[in-house]
């Protein structure tokens, strides 16, 4: 993902945010120490594992509610092209989150507000611990945009993240959001 | 100059109001000025229009303020409170949303991660409800877990409370609630000065602010000092007001129930007792200082809020004068609150479930043990 943007687009994610704050420009050095709770760690060991942040890089959480980061992602979104900067704003969650009724409303704007947000959602079949066919009707989560373009990208394939990511940027500054899904 | 005469004619033992009485007979107008008013609050103005100006001013002057909620844009505001922004800002700063608050309130804390200044509207704070995991979650505590790096700039405000025969789920008064969240500030204006230098204020400041309006209060009028119609004018977080001195008995109030302590006092008065009354403008932080000093000024307290009794704004009171100022008291605190029972929507029921100016008076005298009865009940 780091390889297709910049710095200057935001990135924000549920509690497994230990790697992304690391592509970030985290040091694990600061990752470890907050996991100790020391004050060398990047919350200076008040937030803990699930509240990393390097905001001068776009990296903006750490959220330890299921769902939260996706209105917030798109607010970033928002904030950018209040800004008018030609830049995107990627919201993580899993396959867990997509079920969250927030995520449609935050949809729902970004569509009719064309903001440049673009959803991620991290598959790995698993909410907390309920499987996936026991937790949602329709398991293609691209598709539940419905009136947002979905893209179904293999995510064990580095390079087809790449390309992946590079097409929704320039779809998202272009177009508004974009609903996509990395199993 | 009235003040020198007046000394000056009880040395001389002449009554003073013969003597100022002589004295207006003679006119004072200098040459050449048009007949006028010179009082310094001559005028008058609404808590609606307060808080458009309010609003209007601050988006004037910082570009990255903006106002986000149900009907604030073509509706010209739910209760009128934003007329006259969307023709003047445009769409791109004054945002009618959806009827979605979860969602709404999520991209607004999120734009105030970047750096902007939303403003989000609830149409009442009953809908808060929905968003709440957002004002406490992603606003409240983001900058003590991120150590100071995501700073939140935004105010949520809106009508708070009960309204009239609006029914139970329209009518909570949260500021109990989020009075008790660390990472918030809660505002509880009353006059139109506090509305205008409150809201100024709540926008101005880097952390989340709840702000907690009043319907009932929206088309009230008041005087507003010159200053206070300054468009840098703005009031100090976390200072109480004493809105009328007194000895005998202190009454802590805030919105619409200042007014009702206020015509509380005045039946006092006429009864011998002296009340003073503390308007707290601050749930949040909570003017411990000012509430002390008067309480150990009167030895006696009445708290008064809208809300439910237990786990209010007054129970807070009361722990704190309990905590610091226990050898002053004369008497039990006396809480007024709402009725511990959902609003009901039967005007003579809500009467009775919200408190009314007597059962203040009724509080105050108990505490100063001028009623038979200790009862709790009012």
């Amino acid at each position: 993902m780091e390889a297709a943007i910049t710095r200057k687009d935001n990135i924000i994610t549920a509690y497994r945010d230990h790697c992304l704050y690391l592509g970030r420009g985290g040091t694990l050095l600061e990752t470890f120490a907050e996991l100790m709770g020391r004050k060398d760690g990047c919350s200076k060991g008040k937030g803990g594992s699930m509240h990393f942040y390097k905001k001068e890089n776009g990296f903006y959480g750490g959220h330890g509610i299921v769902g939260a980061q996706v209105p917030l992602g798109c607010g970033l979104a928002f904030a950018q092209k209040y800004s008018k900067e030609d830049n995107v704003s990627f919201a993580l969650y899993g396959d867990g989150a997509a079920n969250q009724g927030q995520l449609f409303e935050a949809l729902n704007m970004a569509a009719l507000w064309d903001l440049p947000a673009i959803l991620v959602c991290e598959n790995n079949h698993y909410g907390m611990g309920t499987a996936e066919w026991r937790a949602a009707k329709s398991p293609a989560y691209y598709k539940r945009g419905d009136y947002v373009p979905g893209l179904k990208v293999d995510g064990m394939d580095a390079l087809a993240v790449k390309q992946a990511c590079k097409f929704a940027k320039e779809h998202a500054l272009k177009n508004g959001p974009i609903v996509s899904t990395f199993i | 100059m009235w003040g020198i005469i007046r000394q000056r004619v009880a040395c001389r033992s002449i009554p003073a109001s013969i003597l100022e009485q002589s004295l207006q007979r003679i006119p004072i107008r200098p040459v050449g000025y048009a007949l006028r008013n010179y009082s310094s609050t001559a005028k008058e103005m609404t808590v609606r229009d307060a808080l458009n100006s309010a609003l209007d001013e601050e988006m004037s002057a910082d570009p990255k303020v903006f106002l986000m909620g149900e009907e604030v844009g073509e509706y010209q505001g739910a209760y009128k409170i934003s007329k006259g922004l969307l023709e003047k800002y445009g769409p791109d700063r004054v945002i009618d949303t959806p009827i979605t608050e979860a969602g709404f309130t999520g991209i607004g804390v999120g734009a105030a991660y970047y750096g902007l200044k939303p403003v989000v509207e609830f149409m009442t704070f009953n809908f808060s409800m929905q968003a709440i995991d957002h004002i406490i979650n992603s606003a409240a505590k983001s900058n003590y877990m991120s150590a100071g790096q995501i700073s939140v700039p935004i105010v949520f405000r809106g009508p708070n409370g009960a309204a009239a025969g609006v029914g139970a789920q329209h009518s909570q008064c949260y500021a109990a609630w989020f009075g008790s969240c660390p990472g918030l500030k809660v505002l509880t204006p009353y006059s139109s000065e506090d509305a205008r230098g409150l809201l100024k204020a709540a926008i101005r400041d880097p952390d989340p602010v709840v702000f907690l309006e009043n319907e009932l209060l929206y088309g009230e009028s008041f005087p507003v000092s010159a200053e206070a119609l300054d468009s840098s004018f703005s009031l100090p977080i976390g200072k109480a007001k004493i809105e009328r001195e007194g000895k005998d008995v202190t009454i802590t109030a805030f919105s619409k129930m200042v007014g009702y302590a206020l015509q509380a006092a005045e039946i006092l008065a006429n009864e011998g007792i002296s009340a003073e009354v503390i308007n707290l403008r601050s749930i949040r932080p909570l003017d411990r200082l000012t509430i002390n000093a008067s309480v150990r000024k009167t030895n006696r307290l009445v708290t008064v809020e809208e809300g439910f009794p237990q786990h209010g704004v007054g129970a807070e009171i009361c722990a704190s004068i309990l905590e610091e100022s226990f050898e002053y008291l004369d008497a039990p605190v006396e809480r007024i609150a709402g009725a511990d029972v959902p609003m009901p929507y039967a005007a003579n029921l809500e009467r009775m479930a919200v408190p009314q100016v007597e059962d203040i008076v009724r509080a105050a005298k108990r505490t100063c043990y001028r009623s038979g009865s200790m009862a709790a009940t009012a």
